[in-house]
């Protein structure tokens, strides 16, 4: 029962995300409204985080397997986009890597005080 | 072909080829043996090989993704129990974030340039490495094609996961809160769930920039396709 309980409580404030973004027509997608939502109810002790946590990394835990059919879906556009896959393709492999080490490095020599947090 | 008109169809292929990927990966401990990768390729074989509709596997597969929306609102659980870390890293995570959105517009631009590509490939990249809800959007505002941006967006993720603690291994990104920066910023949910494996710490910070890195591209990306 508690499963289904945190599980209703995460599926309300996500429509909660929902409902807020066509509403007021947010740039901001409704699941990450729903992120905003959810972390002040915890922060503001509205709702406490046994109330939500082990539905919440269950899934987490298990948030690749949903991609899974958005992949799948991805092959509906190969016809319209063939043309180009190599070129796109190049484009991720590429600028994925120079983002990952800019973004990682900027952080890392900005936050030199925090040593506390280094793995080695 | 009815047998696969059943929703159940599609969520049990998905489970399946699923659970094979994570054997696989198990058996040869290699991180291409990446359990989303084989599951998809065997679904898109199973369903080009049999002729099955894609709709068909799909009214299986929506009940899986059903799923994304409430999994993403849970990555506020990360946050929460680690928010101490981002007051802490403000300051180097925005600007984190912010170099590494400024630096996916760069590299996007001189790389077109290079291979000269026409306009709408540029439009419908610039939200790549964004997450998929965002990414849409900022390409339809620009007047982009959608599906591009959602194959790259999903090439993205998968490849970021796949090559992601390679990259930070092989750079020297050793600071906890840079790894997480660094996936969530370059390859937005799908590197957050892998770095989720490296570490609640590491998920958690990675969960912090997706909606950072989300908002920063759609607010200065029609201030950057004025300079192309």
């Amino acid at each position: 029962m508690k499963f289904i309980r945190q599980l209703g409580i995460i599926l309300s404030i996500t429509y909660i995300g929902e409902i807020m973004t066509s509403r007021w027509n947010l740039i901001i997608p409704g699941s990450v409204v729903g992120i905003i939502v959810l972390f002040l109810l915890l922060q503001f002790k509205a709702l406490k985080i046994e109330s939500v946590e082990d539905t919440g990394q269950f899934l987490l835990k298990h948030l690749p397997i949903m991609f899974v059919p958005l992949g799948v879906g991805v092959y509906k556009y190969i016809e319209d986009i063939k043309d180009y896959v190599g070129i796109l393709l190049l484009i991720v492999a590429v600028t994925t890597i120079i983002v990952m080490v800019v973004s990682g490095w900027s952080v890392q020599l900005l936050s030199k005080g925090g040593r506390d947090h280094d793995v080695v | 072909m009815t047998w696969f008109s059943d929703p159940l169809f599609g969520v049990a292929i998905t489970f399946l080829t699923f659970e094979l990927g994570v054997y696989l990966n198990k058996r040869t401990g290699l991180e291409i043996m990446n359990p989303l990768l084989i599951s998809i390729l065997l679904i898109i074989a199973l369903i080009k090989g049999l002729h099955i509709d894609l709709g068909d596997y799909q009214k299986g597969g929506s009940l899986i993704t059903f799923f994304i929306k409430p999994a993403t609102v849970a990555l506020a659980i990360p946050l929460y129990k680690h928010f101490d870390l981002l007051i802490k890293h403000f300051k180097s995570v925005i600007i984190g974030v912010l170099s590494g959105v400024l630096t996916s517009f760069a590299s996007l631009t001189l790389l077109t340039k290079w291979l000269v590509l026409p306009e709408h490939i540029i439009i419908s990249s610039m939200g790549r490495n964004i997450t998929t809800p965002i990414g849409m959007e900022l390409t339809k505002q620009l007047g982009g094609i959608v599906p591009i941006t959602v194959a790259m967006i999903f090439f993205t993720g998968i490849y970021g996961s796949l090559v992601g603690p390679w990259v930070l291994k092989f750079f020297r990104i050793r600071h906890r809160t840079a790894m997480g920066i660094a996936l969530g910023t370059a390859s937005h949910v799908v590197g957050t769930s892998k770095a989720i494996t490296l570490g609640e710490d590491i998920g958690a910070m990675s969960a912090v920039a997706i909606p950072i890195a989300g908002i920063m591209t759609v607010l200065l990306a029609p201030l950057v396709l004025k300079f192309i």
